[in-house]
């Protein structure tokens, strides 16, 4: 299977993601969004600033946020700079990156009738390209994202990318249909230099891949 | 269902047309996508109704909660997220209706009629109480107890498991005038 990604411009592809998060997330989470207020124990969710769209053909298969600023983990998961910054001293890169630079993963989804051919995890691997989540950026941001345990651990350990745990996410009501006891949530940090491998980062968007490039269909 | 049912206190529609009416239809999916939506539907059905109200304020305040509960409803509860939805306000004297028009799936169609029954029975403290304990939507239980509104339900059969069910609040127009 061949997609192609590119990064929403225009209002029409900003509405086209949009919907397809606000319809997949409601169903399975109960969740709604608004640009201008959030209330997590409401269900109301932030958006995104820029999304990565994945298309076969002309339909918009798989979806994939990015916060450029004011990303959930620190709004909500009370991650600091400070934090942050240790880790890149444990890293050995204290001066490379700014701390309060970070970027966010965040709202994956993939449409309904393309679900079972388990897209995600290569679109969520090419969404670390350097053309995506450098987009507009001043300087080399870093990476955060807050998602369950068997994302952080699993997927992304299977495509070579090394998510480091910060700390566990607080509980909050948006999320009960998501985490679980067996499937904690929590804040992670990836530094892209060390963290993601050059395919990933070196990735060209807009592009035409084949899933296999992507790293494979099934996970 | 395999037949219209009605569940709560129906508003039994007047032979009269109303004296005021408006109506809007919207798309749940963009309700979904930005949340204050819900607001502005609300707000401007309330505005254009307040008119009809010596003391506007009053009225545009208690008619926007009112309606915004209607389509919160629709919103969160439309089974197909893309299928337009109808919201409606009405004045026929004696009551202010407000009135949704959507398509639910099974489970909903079930909280709703127990939900709606139990209003009927004239339960709205203990409902509205009840869903404080369980940190639960207020709602409909909300407009039932604060504006003393006649809350009721047609049920019909939509095909493949779904209902169109026609939802709506009737509230003495002397609550409005709070004159």
């Amino acid at each position: 299977m061949r997609v192609q990604l590119r990064i929403a411009r225009s209002s029409a592809d900003v509405l086209a993601c949009q919907r397809l998060i606000a319809e997949v997330y409601n169903r399975h989470y109960g969740v709604v969004f608004s640009d201008d207020i959030y209330d997590l124990d409401a269900k109301i969710e932030p958006w995104p600033h820029r999304y990565l769209m994945a298309y076969s053909g002309d339909d918009l298969v798989v979806v994939c946020g990015l916060y450029l600023h004011h990303t959930y983990v620190e709004r909500f998961g009370q991650v600091t700079d400070v934090e942050v910054a240790e880790q890149l001293e444990q890293a050995g890169v204290r001066g490379s990156y700014d701390p309060g630079v970070r970027r966010e993963l965040t709202k994956l989804v993939v449409a309904p009738p393309w679900r079972k051919l388990h897209l995600s995890p290569a679109i969520i691997a090419a969404a670390h390209s350097r053309d995506f989540m450098d987009v507009d950026a001043a300087c080399p941001p870093l990476l955060t994202y807050c998602c369950v345990r068997s994302i952080a651990e699993g997927v992304m350990t299977r495509h070579g990318i090394r998510a480091r745990r910060l700390k566990p996410f607080p509980y909050y009501k948006v999320h009960e249909l998501y985490r679980s006891e067996s499937n904690p949530m929590d804040s992670y940090l990836v530094i892209p230099d060390l963290d993601v491998p050059a395919a990933y980062r070196d990735l060209r968007i807009p592009g035409e891949y084949t899933l296999d490039l992507l790293g494979g269909e099934r996970p | 269902m395999n037949e219209t049912t009605s569940v709560g206190r129906v508003w039994a529609v007047p032979a009269r047309p109303p004296l005021c009416a408006i109506s809007v239809e919207v798309v749940p999916v963009d309700l979904l996508t930005q949340w204050r939506r819900c607001g502005m539907v609300s707000d401007s059905l309330a505005d254009y109704m307040s008119y009809a109200f010596e003391r506007r304020d009053v009225a545009r305040s208690i008619l926007s909660t009112v309606v915004n509960e209607l389509v919160e409803n629709v919103a969160k509860y439309s089974a197909d997220k893309l299928a337009p939805a109808r919201l409606s306000l009405e004045h026929h004297g004696a009551s202010l209706v407000v009135s949704s028009r959507s398509v639910a799936n099974a489970a909903h169609v079930g909280a709703l009629v127990e939900e709606l029954e139990e209003l009927a029975a004239g339960g709205a403290a203990e409902v509205f109480a009840r869903l404080v304990a369980q940190r639960r939507g207020l709602g409909l239980a909300l407009v039932a107890s604060d504006y003393g509104a006649a809350l009721g339900a047609t049920i019909s059969p939509a095909g493949g498991g779904l209902s169109t069910v026609s939802l709506t609040a009737a509230l003495p127009a002397s609550e409005v005038e709070q004159r």
